[in-house]
């Protein structure tokens, strides 16, 4: 088969003047091309915006509803095997465990919000919530793992939804996921049991 | 990037900084409080000297970390006794050491609040320190004098060093805190490592018979053989073959048994040998960590002369302070515990016992107080502190009417107390001999909270004190937190530890040596009555006696603090143990009559109690009524329970709601726990769950129903699974009712319940 040197040639030689030259479109389709460029990057930054702030909540089964709390205060998640109950404390205290030789107190928040009381649950894990000044444990039925919840779509003024009064909570997602303040919990002074000398 | 590493920097530097200053500081203050007190004819240079050279790196770390206001503030006091040194002496008023101290006490402030390069102090105010320490120079040039001050950095004078200078690190506490929890988890290892032993022991007590067994069926074999072959005919030959293949069985049995019991043996040989080394090892980790967390009281003590000092000031006083045996050591737990105690103590020995210079002089006495602090390393691992003052000491009858004003005690009763029973009642919160309330003391919770504090640590606290000689509070505490013995005790099926420290004896009576005098329960103990009390009365726990043997006798432990009795009665003594002190948490900061919590080979904590605490309860219970022998005659015709749950918190839930209903009730984890428990005990009801390891509900229930004995015993399944094929398979293997979790709440359990017994 014969080569055609000639087309290759000509080929070659319009390629190179256009590379020479450089991409110059024409005014309009500049235009179009940057009107698509702002349409993308616009959208773009809508999309960041309606994101917005999220935090990464642990979700866990209490009393077959579904809470959350934020993932920072959540020092670990620990089995319940052993208790011990202590005469004497507010109901809301479950008793003591033992956490590799520290001892942290375990709270029923159901009691402490005074909930109702929903059947029987089984009650075996220990959400260990921590603050430089606080630390105790918190009842679970079950954990069902860590999501991330974008904070402007959490309702907050649902407190009749949840019984839980409006201070404790951060919030409640449209899956009706109960989220709850866990920094709340652990500042509050109600939640401290310190009987004073009394006599 | 490189300005974060660069930050990053200059924050530890700030850090380190802080915490070099505070010694620093802290040695100035001491330094200028005896500067003050000594005498200006007989000034001791070395002081002079020393707090010259502390200033002056004060002044060298301030520049490392751009601090330039401590460093202004510091050259000036630099420049006061660099003058100081040069004459010898200069005349400083009274007024002149407050400049200096503010100047001192402005340097802790910039220090405390500093970040990088900024402080939060107003500079007029160090403009004014700066002004006030200039003054004190006597008329020289303030840059003639800086010259001098800058060349003597050079020549630094030969220092006295103390004679043995220890190498140290600095650790940050929590990583202190987390080896030592640790260090006393190794504990646990040590009890597990133990009845890992015991455990092994005991299985080769089952194999010594099971070998012994086999032995005698060996030895009858051959001769089962031959006499069955012999008297033949009878049908009950047994096949050659079927008896020589028995015959090998055995032989190879007995050979496998010597190759397991040789193991075995070996094996326990090893374990005890393990055992014995881990017993040492965590025994040398755990003193040598204890000796790590001791420090000297010095530690706290050393900013007292300069509180003791404004204290005084403030209330137009003057104290002096004597510090004797300030390198004790003592757990450094304890020391950060007894800080505010101490401080409290001391302000209250400044407030209340020790006069104002005029009535003092008046009454013959020195025109400057003084308190002494004295530490003494008694017996038995503890300490003896002794904070006193020469003061007009406590007036007994101004205790006893502020007692009477507060309703703690009627008139009569004031009356009839003795001079020691009338002094303690300042620990009692409420009670204040100060006619009016300062923002120091006077309201009346100090010495109450004192006393709560030395108690939490397992300590005692009295107090002596004569009219105008003085008072002394004498404070008696253990060195270490970490292990104390404890009694372990049982009542209401719960273990609790009492520690020995105030545990007198324990023993054993007859029940009918209770008696009830002026209606109160006592037992006689040394011939003197003692009043007796229920454990489990004073813990508000169920009376539950059926354990603990014969009613015919009673467990008593008597208990003594500051000389006062009384009789406990638990259930069961299990014994004395060494234990570990543990926090009940951050959320549990006081609970009445629990100390904390002690943690034992299993992991699971066992509360503390708080023996002066309980005996309190005890005091204020007595009035109640006695309660604890009906309630016994009502348990016999309790009906019995056995609650099997594997779930804790279901389990005490269930136990909790059947137990107030007036039954009694024993649990089981599982099923094969209770078929075990059904074996030795009688019940009248199973309450079972369905999901469990080992042998779930189903399983139980069938094998409840195989038993004869047990065809008529009730079996009810509490249970998550809903399904209908559920509820059918229950019913097939016959259990008599069903109750879904998700739908259950105690009336609905009682009523099933009421219905089958």
């Amino acid at each position: 088969m014969a080569i055609n040197w000639e087309e290759i040639y000509s080929r070659l030689e319009s390629a190179k003047i256009t590379s020479e030259k450089g991409f110059q479109p024409s005014k309009e389709e500049r235009d179009r091309i940057l009107k698509e460029r702002a349409k993308i990057t616009a959208l773009e930054s809508e999309d960041g915006l309606k994101k917005g702030e999220s935090i990464e909540v642990l979700e866990f089964m209490l009393a077959y509803e579904r809470y959350g709390v934020e993932l920072k205060y959540v020092r670990e998640v620990y089995p319940l095997t052993e208790l011990t109950l202590i005469p004497g404390i507010p109901v809301f205290v479950l008793g003591i465990i033992n956490v590799r030789g520290e001892i942290l107190s375990v709270i029923d928040i159901k009691k402490f919000f005074d909930l109702p009381e929903k059947g029987l649950t089984d009650l075996n894990k220990v959400i260990i919530l921590h603050s430089p000044e606080m630390e105790f444990g918190v009842l679970a039925d079950s954990i069902i793992g860590v999501h991330s919840i974008l904070l402007n779509e959490l309702q907050t003024s649902l407190p009749t939804l949840t019984g839980i009064r409006e201070e404790y909570l951060k919030g409640v997602t449209k899956e009706r996921k109960v989220i709850l303040d866990a920094e709340r919990l652990l500042t509050d002074k109600s939640i401290i049991v310190n009987e004073n000398v009394k006599i | 990037m490189a300005d974060k590493k660069e930050n990053g920097i200059k924050k530890r530097l700030l850090s380190t900084f802080k915490v070099e200053a505070k010694d620093i500081l802290n040695a100035l203050s001491l330094g200028i409080v005896k500067l003050e007190k000594s005498p200006p004819e007989n000034i001791q240079m070395d002081i002079v000297e020393a707090v010259y050279r502390g200033i002056h790196s004060l002044k060298g770390a301030a520049r490392a970390v751009n601090l330039t206001d401590v460093e202004v503030i510091c050259q000036t006091l630099e420049n006061v006794f660099s003058v100081w040194k040069e004459e010898g002496r200069i005349e400083l008023a009274k007024g002149n050491f407050e400049v200096i101290f503010s100047a001192v006490e402005l340097i802790n402030s910039i220090i405390l609040s500093a970040e990088e390069g900024q402080s939060p102090v107003e500079k007029k105010d160090i403009a004014k320190i700066v002004k006030g320490l200039s003054k004190i120079e006597t008329g020289r040039e303030l840059s003639e004098i800086k010259q001098k001050g800058i060349e003597k950095v050079y020549v630094r004078p030969s220092v006295q060093t103390p004679a043995s200078i220890v190498e140290t690190v600095k650790i940050p506490t929590a990583r202190l805190k987390s080896i030592l929890l640790q260090t006393e988890e190794m504990i646990a290892t040590k009890f597990i490592a133990n009845q890992q032993v015991e455990n092994l022991i005991d299985i080769n007590n089952v194999f010594d018979s099971l070998k012994a067994e086999c032995k005698k069926a060996y030895l009858d074999m051959p001769k089962n053989r031959i006499k069955e072959g012999k008297s033949g005919g009878e049908g009950r030959v047994l096949d050659e073959n079927v008896s020589l293949k028995l015959n090998e069985y055995l032989g190879w049995t007995q050979a496998q048994i010597k190759t397991i019991e040789g193991r075995l043996l070996s094996l326990i040989k090893s374990a005890k040998h393990f055992n014995k080394t881990i017993d040492r090892m965590v025994d040398n980790l755990l003193s040598d960590m204890k000796s790590a967390m001791l420090l000297p009281f010095f530690t706290i003590l050393e900013g007292f002369p300069l509180l003791i000092r404004n204290i005084s000031h403030e209330l137009g006083k003057e104290a002096d302070v004597v510090i004797k045996g300030e390198w004790e050591e003592i757990d450094r737990r304890v020391l950060d515990e007894i800080k505010i105690p101490f401080m409290h103590l001391v302000r209250n020995c400044i407030d209340h016992g020790i006069e104002k210079p005029e009535s003092r002089l008046k009454n013959g006495k020195k025109r400057e107080g003084t308190i002494t602090i004295e530490i003494l390393q008694i017996t038995g691992g503890k300490v003896e502190i002794n904070m006193s003052d020469d003061g007009a000491g406590i007036d007994i009858e101004n205790v006893k009417r502020s007692a009477v004003k507060e309703n703690i005690l009627s008139q009569k009763e004031a009356k009839g107390l003795n001079e020691n029973e009338a002094l303690s009642l300042i620990f009692r919160s409420g009670i204040s001999t100060s006619p009016i309330v300062t923002d120091l003391s006077g309201r009346g919770l100090g010495l109450a909270i004192v006393r709560e504090q030395i108690e939490k640590l397992n300590g005692i606290i009295s107090v002596e004190s004569k009219p105008n000689i003085g008072t002394r509070f004498k404070i008696v505490i253990p060195i270490t937190v970490a292990t104390f013995r404890g009694i372990l005790v049982k009542t209401s099926d719960q273990p609790f530890i009492l520690p020995d420290s105030n545990v007198e004896t324990v023993n054993r009576i007859k029940t009918d040596k209770i008696k009830t005098a002026e209606n109160r329960e006592t037992v006689t103990h040394n011939g003197t009555p003692v009043s007796f009390v229920y454990l489990s009365n004073i813990l508000g726990l169920p009376v539950s006696r059926e354990k603990g043997g014969s009613p015919l006798f009673t467990n008593l432990l008597i208990t003594n603090v500051n000389g006062e009795r009384i009789a406990f009665g638990v259930d069961e003594v299990v014994g004395e143990q060494e234990v570990m002190f543990k926090g009940l948490g951050r959320q549990l900061q006081n609970v009445k009559n629990i100390a904390g919590a002690a943690v034992f080979g299993s992991g699971k904590p066992v509360p503390i109690l708080n023996i002066p605490d309980l005996m309190r309860t005890a005091v204020g219970a007595e009035a109640l009524p006695k309660v604890s022998v009906p309630v016994e005659k009502a348990e016999e015709g309790r009906k019995s329970i056995l609650v099997v749950e594997d779930s804790i918190t279901s389990r005490i839930l269930l136990k909790n709601i059947l137990e107030s209903a007036g039954y009694n009730v024993r649990t089981a984890v599982d099923g094969i726990d209770a078929i075990t428990a059904l074996k030795t005990e009688d019940f009248d009801i199973v309450v079972s769950d369905i999901e469990m390891p080992r042998m779930n509900g189903f399983d139980l229930t069938a094998k409840i129903r195989s038993d004869k004995k047990f065809e008529e015993l009730p079996v009810v399944l509490v249970t998550a699974l809903e399904s209908r094929e559920d509820r059918e398979r229950g019913i097939d293997v016959g259990a008599n009712a069903y109750i879904v979790k998700s739908s259950f709440d105690q009336s609905n359990l009682l009523e099933v319940v009421r219905r089958f017994i």
